[in-house]
């Protein structure tokens, strides 16, 4: 199996709550590793968590892996944030979106339930999820 | 010891590109080759994740809420 990996599961790890934590071990300890995700959403973890070096140092790790060039896909991001604009739709999460176009077998694994049971690909998917407990 | 476990068929393409690269790194197309794949099999095979292990670095009860409790905190994208 493969998972994407959004910031609030990227942050999940260090959450107050005992069920996310929970939630996010489970899937840290059995992988498989790395954990797909963009470099928007590794800078958006390192900055709510006050943390700089979390991207780099996760990275470095292979815990995740950055697997969206943002030349490649900058269309299609485009047509994402034009899209979900009144959703007011963030970067990374076009970013999570646009790779589960590209890896559509995988989970995304979100805390984030209102907006990615909205969210779909540019291709009309919806996208499969794993949410966090509330 | 060692032993040949796997000779494998490249298309001229692969075979091209790879020997580019093992030559850029100074390496012969063996070596090349094991090296990628021994790093490959570790990052596959790895089952616990490192960060498992970080220090438990305070996390904001704001920073941890979803992004319609930071645009409304900060009155605009996140």
């Amino acid at each position: 199996m493969t998972y994407i990996a959004d910031t609030g599961f990227i942050l999940a790890r260090w959450s107050k709550s005992a069920a996310r934590r929970r939630w996010s071990k489970h899937f840290l300890e059995k992988g498989p590793l790395p954990f797909i995700t963009a470099e928007a959403n590794l800078i958006e973890a390192g900055y709510r968590l006050n943390v700089a070096e979390l991207g780099p140092r996760l990275l470095r790790d292979g815990d995740y892996i950055s697997s969206l060039a943002l030349t490649e896909h900058a269309e299609d991001l485009i047509w994402l944030l034009r899209k979900y604009a009144d959703q007011e739709m963030d970067l990374a999460d076009a970013c999570i979106v646009q790779l589960f176009e590209i890896y559509p077998q995988a989970i995304v694994l979100t805390t984030d339930r209102n907006d990615f049971e909205v969210y779909r690909t540019r291709g009309g998917q919806k996208l499969r999820c794993d949410f966090a407990p509330a | 010891m060692s032993h040949t476990a796997y000779p494998i068929r490249l298309s001229p393409q692969d075979h091209s590109l790879f020997k580019r690269a093992a030559k850029a790194e100074k390496k012969s197309m063996a070596e090349w080759l094991r090296t990628a794949g021994r790093e490959r099999a570790n990052r596959v095979t790895k089952r616990r994740a490192a960060c498992l292990d970080y220090p438990d670095w305070p996390l904001s009860e704001g920073a941890e809420r979803d992004k319609h409790y930071l645009r409304k905190k900060f009155g605009g994208k996140v």
